[in-house]
């Protein structure tokens, strides 16, 4: 169950200064400094900004604008590595308070998968939380720097008690994969604050506000199916707690925030140990005789992972970040590994789609295999002739972008592309609303109800 | 009842139907009547009646109305240039001094010269392909060539030639500026006819990686600046920038380019 760590430390590290939403942090160390590990590189002045932190002892080569896995050129901090364990001092934090976490949290640069700060997600601008949740349904987050499924277990309880107290949250779960049998026996039977826990099954109607009762407990853990998609979270809060969020809200605004197991594991050694977040652990798919998942530090190229671990197939195929499905496939294998990445994956050239989209036959495929009950094919049609107005009437933001409609398409429309430019679009309009009135402009905020 | 009164009687009902309709009618429209200014129409008469949009209203109409109300300017419509914009003045009892009729101009010359980094399957929209990854071509400034300014006229006067780039038929365009606010990267700008040198580059990156990603990009090598014999030319931020005010359209600088960058237009 423990991850393996690299076995070669890289030449080179290159740590984007820019690994989550929002802006970019401000280098504070100069060509030609030496750095330590756990070493603050990047800061923001900013409350929704997030420290970036060295991984490795070395020498600053440059500061320069380098690939990012998600497609953009970003600042980055390059860093020559030299072999040594030197480390800053890491402070443990005894009986921190709320307001000393969140600040923990900011300084420790703990960033959620989904690029949302941690403590941008448990304290949001004017909203309460009163429920946490920790994500651990996908199992490429499932692997951590864990000896025993006990102390997985625990592990992840304490961390859920600390999310719970910086966000001033009265609730707590954790949601398992019910086929993951593993998470689900680490969990099962374990005592914690002298009750015998119990893994739940989310079942019709049967959501986390029934088990808190059932159980007579604030801190829950249960286990529904599996959900894939770049935007599941607010599927997600409905499905886990039954509050439906409103279109063009987040789960805030429902007072609910969504954790993973990186970020909660991230905090619990940051109190614990007093480390930064620097390393995290990924997962690897496509290649030869390579190990499932593996730690590494932030910052290592793709290519000295996948060196580490095996090398190359004998041909060459296309390297994805993330998963297949919805990750951003690479043109160089020089892009770091970053706190967003959580898998690598690499497609053989038999498995690569080069089809030409053409007419949709209408064989609804797409509207059958939606887990969110939307109509691809019209949404598809919509936005490839720019109606975007009528995108928005077929909901179009309810899409969790899984994917699953392109995959089965037969006539090969890139449907989730088409989705995701449409979303942008309408995306913009909400950002620079012009003065001048145009027909196509009709779009407002439904938060509060429509 | 023989068939004789029946006809007699139904076309009597019909008519006399007819008639009190038509009277209500009239009443009716009297009545009822909306004041509208005859100006309006009178403008709408003269406008060219695409109902394109490129004025930033909702169509001829609309924006004959807000000429009458003053919150649009007589020379608003872009289409019908300084012909239209005289009338309307004529009609609003304003002056309009000719300007010089602007063309967009593709500020590009990558095209086929430009290296495509990677090899993009999927939709063929500029926007989407910005999406990924900045777009496959080398050079973050450089035009894509998947035609979102082609879709965005609404008068098809723009194509994609062989090399990747857009043309614009200047017979058919009007001026209307939709393709320079749809294009991504604002390849398109408007340029005049009597402006004849200009720099087709827009990448503010250094030398040495514009070319690596493309053959014909400005390098910054400030040859054109020590050449101008009028001081036109300065390279700022790795881009050289000519000040129209000053080029005499000598073209020392179109020859001594080493990147062939510069375009002399409208050579006789």
């Amino acid at each position: 169950m423990e991850s393996k760590r690299l076995s070669k430390l890289p030449e080179k590290v290159i740590i984007p200064l820019k690994q989550h939403k929002g802006i970019p942090c401000i280098p504070m160390v100069k060509k030609g400094d030496p750095v330590i590990i756990g070493q603050k590189i990047g800061d923001s002045k900013d409350n929704n900004g997030s420290s970036v932190h060295s991984s490795v002892c070395g020498e600053v080569l440059s500061i320069e604008m380098a690939p990012h896995p998600d497609g953009n050129k970003v600042l980055s901090v390059i860093i020559k590595t030299i072999e040594s364990d030197q480390t800053v001092e890491f402070i443990p934090t005894k009986d921190p308070s709320a307001n000393d976490l969140i600040e923990l949290i900011r300084s420790s640069g703990i960033v959620e998968h989904y690029g949302v700060p941690t403590q941008c997600v448990l304290r949001p601008d004017c909203k309460t939380i009163n429920t946490v949740l920790i994500n651990a349904t996908s199992s490429e987050w499932f692997g951590g720097k864990f000896s025993t499924p006990e102390e997985y277990g625990t592990q992840m309880l304490e961390a859920l008690k600390l999310l719970m107290k910086a966000a001033g949250a009265s609730k707590g779960a954790i949601v398992l994969r019910s086929d993951d049998a593993e998470s689900i026996a680490a969990f099962s039977g374990l005592r914690f604050e002298g009750k015998q826990l119990e893994v739940a099954p989310l079942i019709g109607s049967r959501r986390i506000g029934y088990y808190f009762k059932d159980q007579g407990s604030d801190i829950v853990v249960v286990s529904q199916k599996r959900i894939y998609g770049k935007r599941i979270l607010n599927f997600f809060t409905y499905n886990v707690t039954g509050k439906k969020v409103p279109v063009g809200c987040t789960p805030a605004d429902v007072g609910v925030a969504i954790c993973s197991v990186k970020s909660a594991k991230a905090l619990y050694d940051a109190v614990h140990q007093g480390k930064p977040y620097y390393e995290t652990v990924i997962s690897l798919e496509g290649l030869e005789n390579c190990p499932a998942q593996v730690l590494v530090r932030i910052g290592t190229p793709f290519k000295d992972v996948i060196e580490a671990c095996g090398g190359y197939p004998s041909e060459s195929g296309k390297l994805i970040a993330n998963g297949m499905r919805t990750g951003v496939a690479q043109y160089t294998d020089e892009v770091p590994v970053t706190k967003t990445t959580t898998r690598i994956s690499f497609q053989k050239p038999e498995d690569i789609s080069r089809d030409e989209a053409i007419a949709c036959i209408h064989c609804a495929a797409c509207v059958d295999v939606c887990p969110v009950e939307l109509l691809p094919n019209k949404i598809a049609v919509l936005a490839d002739q720019g109606r975007f107005d009528e995108c928005r009437q077929a909901h179009i933001e309810n899409c969790i972008e899984c994917g699953n409609c392109a995959i089965v398409c037969p006539s090969k429309i890139h449907i989730l592309q088409l989705i995701r430019y449409a979303k942008d679009a309408i995306e913009m309009v909400y950002e620079d609303l012009p003065q001048k009135e145009s027909s196509n402009l009709k779009l407002g905020c439904a938060c509060g109800g429509e | 009842m023989n068939l004789n009164t029946l006809l007699i009687q139904s076309v009597a009902i019909l008519g006399g139907l007819g008639l009190a309709v038509g009277v209500m009618l009239i009443v009716a429209s009297r009545k009822f009547k909306v004041e509208t200014n005859p100006l309006v129409d009178e403008i709408m008469s003269i406008l060219p009646g695409a109902n394109c949009g490129a004025c930033g209203y909702a169509g001829c109409s609309d924006f004959a109305q807000r000429v009458v109300d003053d919150d649009a300017p007589i020379d608003g419509c872009p289409v019908g240039g300084f012909d239209v914009a005289k009338q309307i003045g004529g009609l609003m009892g304003q002056e309009l001094t000719e300007g010089e009729r602007e063309y967009p101009f593709v500020l590009c010359n990558g095209g086929v010269n430009c290296i495509d980094r990677f090899e993009y399957v999927g939709m063929e929209d500029c926007k989407a392909v910005m999406m990924l990854s900045d777009g496959e071509k080398g050079c973050n400034f450089g035009c894509m060539g998947r035609g979102t300014c082609v879709r965005a006229c609404p008068f098809g006067a723009i194509s994609i030639g062989e090399d990747k780039l857009p043309h614009i038929n200047k017979n058919i365009c009007t001026s209307c500026g939709l393709c320079i606010s749809a294009c991504p990267n604002g390849i398109l700008v408007f340029a005049k006819e009597s402006e004849r040198v200009y720099i087709k580059c827009r990448s503010h990156d250094k030398g040495k990686d514009v070319k690596a990603a493309c053959t014909v990009g400005c390098i910054a090598c400030k040859i054109c600046e020590k050449n101008c014999p009028v001081q036109a030319i300065t390279v700022t931020d790795f881009l050289a920038e000519i000040d129209q005010s000053k080029c005499t359209a000598c073209g020392i600088c179109v020859e001594k380019c080493p990147q062939h960058t510069i375009e002399l237009r409208g050579v006789p």
